[in-house]
């Protein structure tokens, strides 16, 4: 597939609001009722990019908190759930069905 | 010249619109009314009955007359009309057909394509069931489109910035709420969601069962199931919902409903609007938890929203924008165009199809997953049928998406692609759309054959569902919905296309007086 970045008419440095106004742009160019092929490209390569966007966060906004989970702790909540309950995973499948 | 329409086919009335120097308008009739009930019926001599005509009719001749059939649409069976049956394509069609000679007369030329309308929520079967009634109709259906994409297509505040509308549309039969996004020209669906089965034709009927429990209390006796009666009491329903929409409260009047030996009984009795609103919350309560999962599928919040706008005939109620905007505090929530926004958005998109010079781009979203069933390995053994998604909900289309599958036994020689749409973990529950089989695998253990399926979508709700073992290029296709393919069904579409034309051509002859609406034949009124 062509880089998204390429099909867009877009470089790394874009920020959010070019990105849509390039897709914006694409889409009128090649309207999905009359250039479905291109538009699927044009979409494709929007919606790969506007998660790459979402991945990397933007840098003014409050990130997420990011928190570590202890590991030991986890294994012990785990272990005590699994003790509690006499459900296997077949029958909890069955049952979710 | 022949010309393109709009046409919303509502399940209590239909409309249908066309472009004129750039702006949509909807098409009245001669007597100047721009709904066309969406009420089939046959008259007293055999005479064929379409809108207000088979409305009149409806309470008097319930087993001549035929509502709420956009209800049907998609159903295998029929319904009876003087004893015949048909399926709801026809009746359908018959709706169609009317609207498509009004047009024709209003306009001076042919109509002969169409965008028509459906619910969002509407499933694959519904939206093929409406185009095959398009195509009995004598219309080549250009687009199926989403009623509250319709709307928003239409929705004159725009500009370059861009912002967010819920659509909430609550029409006779069907509920959708749609998430847009607006951007200039720009209108692009972030997620539908909806009830097919939700409209005002559930309050009329609640608001019945209410009238029996209070005649039979005044009487002492028990009403008989019968088709007129109830029939009577429906329309009494109705009438009294749309009154308590005005009023806060209304006096039902029905003379001679029943009778005890010689005496007629009559029905009378004071409705209050809390009592009404009290039967049809819980309903409304659905069309809430339905916002809040569109919302959620847009990855949005309620304050992320610019506006919401309600569409649909049974928005008049006042209690419906009392609980939509106290369940979006702060969003601004406007009545739009209840009845003609859905009929004038698919004029103007059926004006873009028709290639004329209209700057309106649309982007729209597939309501239901897609996907095929799968086997999962347990150490209890194997789960079959589950629903693995390929296509989610909420997916732009058209769209393409494949995925990777593997065999469960060794040495399998034989997979079998069963297609589906719907929510559901357990691929049984959801609605099938048709399998098919690739053999010849190569003989290996179980997981080390991959076979790749791929789906594609497009505009016309056509599904191509590619299946391919990944080692020797080894493939099978299955197209649903591809009108070339089903040729069994095109001799029925000559069948239904004969019945429509020959009923229609009896089409109000022997309607009387005011009533010959759509005949071509009669003098307009001065």
């Amino acid at each position: 597939m062509a880089d998204p970045y390429t099909l867009l008419g877009l470089t790394p440095e874009a920020s959010a609001a070019d990105l849509k106004a390039a897709y914006h742009l694409q889409l009128r160019r090649f309207p999905a009722h009359s250039h479905p092929q291109e538009f699927q490209r044009i979409r494709a390569a929007y919606e790969q990019l506007r998660a790459a966007a979402t991945q990397r966060g933007d840098p003014l906004q409050p990130g997420p908190l990011l928190q570590q989970l202890d590991a030991e702790a986890l294994d012990a909540l785990e272990a005590r759930v699994r003790g509690s309950c006499r459900i296997d995973l077949a029958t909890l499948l069955r049952l979710t069905l | 010249m022949a010309t393109v329409v709009g046409i919303d086919l509502g399940t209590t009335h239909s409309l249908v619109a066309a472009l004129e120097d750039g702006q949509p308008w909807v098409i009245p009739d001669e007597e100047g009314e721009l709904l066309l009930p969406s009420v089939v019926g046959i008259g007293p001599g055999g005479d064929l009955l379409v809108g207000a005509a088979a409305r009149r009719q409806a309470a008097a001749a319930p087993e001549r007359t035929v509502r709420s059939i956009k209800r049907q649409m998609g159903s295998e069976g029929t319904v009876a009309m003087a004893e015949k049956p048909y399926r709801p394509q026809e009746i359908s069609a018959l709706i169609l057909r009317t609207l498509k000679q009004r047009a024709e007369e209003a306009l001076g030329e042919p109509v002969e394509q169409a965008v028509i309308t459906v619910p969002a929520y509407f499933t694959d079967a519904q939206r093929q069931a409406t185009k095959e009634a398009g195509e009995i109709a004598g219309l080549e259906v250009l687009q199926i489109l989403n009623e509250p994409t319709a709307a928003a297509l239409v929705f004159d505040r725009r500009d370059d910035n861009g912002q967010r509308l819920l659509v909430y549309d609550l029409g006779g039969g069907t509920f959708d709420v749609s998430i847009v996004e607006i951007t200039g020209p720009v209108t692009e669906v972030l997620a539908s969601h909806g009830n097919n089965r939700l409209g005002g034709d559930d309050f009329d009927r609640r608001l019945q069962r209410l009238l029996v429990e209070r005649f039979e209390q005044a009487h002492g006796l028990s009403l008989p199931a019968e088709a007129v009666l109830e029939a009577r009491l429906l329309q009494a329903a109705e009438r009294a919902k749309i009154q308590l929409s005005e009023r806060t409260r209304v006096t039902l009047r029905e003379a001679f409903l029943h009778s005890q030996g010689d005496t007629p009984l009559h029905l009378e009795t004071e409705l209050v609007r809390e009592e009404f609103e009290a039967l049809i919350q819980p309903l409304l309560a659905e069309t809430l938890m339905a916002i809040d999962r569109a919302l959620a599928d847009a990855g949005l919040q309620a304050a992320d929203l610019d506006r919401a706008i309600l569409v649909g005939g049974s928005t008049r109620i006042p209690l419906v924008q009392e609980l939509v905007e106290a369940h979006l505090p702060g969003v601004a929530v406007n009545s739009f165009e209840p009845d003609r926004c859905v009929a004038l958005g698919a004029a103007l998109q059926a004006a873009v199809l028709d290639g004329q010079e209209v700057e309106t781009f649309l982007v729209d979203v597939t309501p239901h997953s897609l996907g095929v069933a799968t086997a999962m390995q347990t150490e209890q053994g194997l789960i079959p049928n589950i629903f693995s998604t390929i296509l989610p909900r909420n997916t732009v289309i058209p769209a393409s998406r494949s995925r990777l599958y593997y065999t469960m036994h060794d040495n399998q020689k034989l997979v079998r692609i069963e297609v589906s749409q719907g929510e559901n973990l357990n691929a049984e529950d959801n609605i099938p759309l048709g399998n098919f089989e690739v053999a010849g695998l190569p003989a290996k253990p179980a997981g080390d054959v991959a076979i790749e399926v791929q789906f594609s979508f497009d505009l016309n709700g056509i599904l191509t569902v590619t299946a391919c073992e990944t080692s020797s290029g080894r493939q099978e296709q299955l197209v649903v919905n591809d009108a070339g393919t089903q040729r069994l069904a095109s001799h029925q579409l000559e069948r239904s296309r004969d019945l429509v034309e020959s009923l229609f051509a009896a089409l109000g002859r022997e309607a009387g007086e005011g009533e010959a609406m759509v005949d071509p034949e009669a003098e307009p009124e001065a």
